[in-house]
């Protein structure tokens, strides 16, 4: 699905104090299946993701989404992208703080209203959301609940990929737990990015990427059924 | 670990097992296009329903709306009344201005025009008079012998004032014989609605209208603070031009007109005279329909206009900034927001989209609201302040609505400033948790 080739990403190009995030990095990444991205601070991690999302554009390289190159889109075709194909986790979660919890997930979804309200209300419930929290603000919510409304909300047009970017920092291990039982369902048929320098939260990825200063460290594939390792480089 | 409706079971994100697709059904029902082509081409033919909706902001923050709402609405209701009160005046006297003239005319002409020379040494005082009075009655008979001219007298005039709930205005009341009155008020279409007719000197009929408006009653004296108890109020008159007569009390210092009665198609006086060969000029008073109608434009409408303007301005200009000040607040409060957004696949171009929606919803709704309160208070001020004096208002002014309609778009299109800023520097999230 995505193909990552030979993308270098420099801040302030032009000044002297500029910084290598990401130096000739490749990468392929399969259609479905649970990624984890996994480096130090400002090993580019997020960088990637970001490249990878058409959040940003890269100095160098291309990133190939389906065989089409999307770092050349348009900003409408990028944005149309992002609505459609992608879901965002944040490290944060974002939500809208006027809106109840069910307008949060819904805020994005495309289609008939109504039908979005009977996903999103699935979805929160299949969460671990209660009817009785749809209306509630996210002031009144905890911070896990939170997090697994924001990620409802990255699922509610069925996105192709989800991208979380550190999606369990502002949790307790029991909410990290959760969620991340969540993404792993969902990469069950379509494909979860996730940036994080937590090792204990990619136990079941399917895919480990390390990066290191800027350049692939290492990429670790799991065999599904066996949960071993079968490749490494 | 699907229910038997098809829903999801919440178990089966909680326990993270993994081998089952929990998704598989859900995505042969929503017929996900192969290519990444398709898939954005199906998608956008989809209405966005969840969508940037204003509504859904209104109704989240309904304290802070309600606020700038209520404030853009009573800003508007009181620039209506302030139209309302100031058009009360204009309404009212509009009646002595052009309807009045159209039935009668003052007109007070100077001896040059009258055509006569008291400066020639070769007469005295009591031929002077005499040759004043023959060429009054020569007028006179002159001016009664032209086409719609019903009668003229040369007879006192004093002044009945009429105030506005702004200002006030001078209505003329002619002093004439007894035997005169009877035709004046039925050229006037008055009719005599309680007392009786004057029959003694500095007797008067009153207007109901001028009575209401200066609080006064049959039996009372006429603006005794004005003329003392020298003219007492016998009787009151309904008529659609505010009709006052009476008889004379002595010599009373307010002037001696020509009271000519005409017809509306007679009205010009200066057309009149020139009829019966007698060229006025600008030093002669023609109290007829083109000064009335002069009048109320130069004296009362521009006047009226000037503070109108001024008023609007102040308004306009506080209104302006502090909306602005509240509006810079909202927008900063709400930047997390457009940043997610725009990070989730919004365009810019559609979150401007749902800015101005949510302003338009706001005025929208703050000139619904104004223009209720703005009726119930006209309403109110009529019954208990304008029509207790005797006074005239309309409810409708649409050059005046058309105008705060307009001064708030005008202050919608100064809200565009901030809100080009804002979307400028709306970042995506990824720049944010940089």
């Amino acid at each position: 699905m995505f193909k990552i080739d030979n993308v270098s990403m420099i801040y302030d190009l032009n000044s002297d104090e500029k910084s290598i995030a990401l130096n000739g990095f490749s990468l392929e990444l399969p259609d479905k299946g649970f990624v984890g991205i996994i480096g130090p601070s400002g090993s580019g991690k997020s960088t990637l993701m970001y490249i990878m999302s058409t959040l940003k554009t890269p100095t160098e390289g291309k990133v190939f989404y389906n065989g089409q190159d999307i770092t050349v889109l348009s900003e409408k075709e990028k944005e149309k992208l992002r609505r459609n194909e992608f879901g965002f986790v944040f490290q944060k979660h974002y939500l809208v703080p006027y809106m109840n919890t069910i307008e949060n997930v819904c805020v994005a979804g495309n289609g008939n209203y109504k039908e979005l309200v009977a996903k999103g209300g699935k979805y929160l419930n299949s969460f671990g959301i209660k009817d009785k929290e749809f209306k509630k603000k996210p002031s009144k919510l905890s911070g896990g609940q939170c997090q697994r409304v924001a990620i409802a909300r990255a699922m509610i047009n069925e996105p192709k990929v989800i991208f979380a970017d550190e999606p369990t920092a502002s949790l307790d291990h029991e909410n990290a737990f959760k969620v991340m039982n969540i993404l792993k369902e969902y990469a069950n048929e379509k494909l979860i990015v996730v940036v994080t320098h937590d090792r204990t939260i990619l136990e079941d990825a399917d895919m480990i990427v390390k990066i290191w200063d800027g350049k692939l460290s290492e990429v670790r594939k799991m065999d599904k059924e066996s949960r071993v390792e079968d490749e490494a480089i | 670990m699907e229910t038997r409706d098809g829903s999801l079971s919440p178990q089966k994100y909680m326990n993270g097992t993994r081998n089952r697709p929990l998704f598989h059904a859900r995505m042969e029902r929503g017929n996900v296009p192969c290519s990444t082509e398709d898939k954005m081409d199906n998608k956008n033919k989809k209405s966005r329903g969840g969508g940037l909706s204003a509504l859904k902001y209104v109704k989240g923050n309904k304290k802070n709306t309600f606020v700038v709402m209520i404030a853009i609405a009573s800003a508007f209701m009181a620039l209506y009344i302030i139209n309302f009160l100031f058009s009360s005046t204009i309404e009212s006297f509009k009646v002595i201005c052009l309807e009045q003239p159209k039935s009668v005319a003052f007109v007070s002409l100077t001896d040059e025009t009258m055509d006569l020379d008291e400066t020639a040494e070769s007469t005295n005082l009591e031929s002077q008079k005499t040759a004043r009075e023959v060429r009054q009655q020569e007028i006179i008979e002159k001016l009664k012998s032209h086409e719609g001219i019903e009668d003229a007298f040369f007879n006192q005039v004093i002044i009945s004032n009429y105030n506005g709930v702004i200002g006030g205005y001078g209505n003329e009341m002619p002093l004439l014989e007894a035997g005169q009155i009877q035709t004046y008020i039925d050229h006037m279409g008055a009719t005599l609605t309680e007392g009786r007719m004057p029959k003694s000197e500095g007797e008067v009929l009153v207007d109901e209208v001028i009575l209401k408006n200066q609080k006064a009653k049959v039996g009372d004296y006429f603006q005794a603070n004005s003329y003392g108890n020298t003219f007492k109020i016998v009787g009151s008159l309904k008529s659609d031009n505010m009709t006052c007569v009476g008889i004379p009390h002595g010599y009373y210092n307010n002037g001696w007109d020509f009271i000519i009665l005409c017809d509306e198609e007679n009205a010009d006086m200066e057309k009149v005279f020139a009829d019966i060969g007698i060229k006025t000029t600008k030093l002669d008073e023609l109290n007829d329909v083109v000064r009335g109608a002069d009048s109320l434009q130069h004296d009362i409408i521009d006047e009226v206009n000037g503070g109108l303007k001024l008023i609007y301005t102040v308004v306009s200009v506080i209104l302006s900034i502090s909306i602005l000040v509240v509006y810079i607040s909202f927008l900063r409060d709400r930047v997390n927001e457009y940043c997610l957004y725009v990070s989730i696949g919004f365009g810019k171009d559609e979150v401007l989209g749902m800015m101005i929606r949510e302003i338009l919803l706001i005025f929208g709704t703050a000139v619904v609201v104004g223009t209720i309160l703005s009726g119930i208070i006209m309403v109110t001020l009529n019954a208990t302040m304008i029509a207790p004096l005797g006074l005239k208002c309309g409810y409708l002014y649409p050059q005046y609505y058309l105008k705060l309609i307009t001064i708030l778009i005008a202050i919608i299109g100064i809200m565009q400033i901030p809100i080009a800023v804002t979307l400028k520097n709306v970042k995506t999230i990824d720049m944010m948790e940089e």
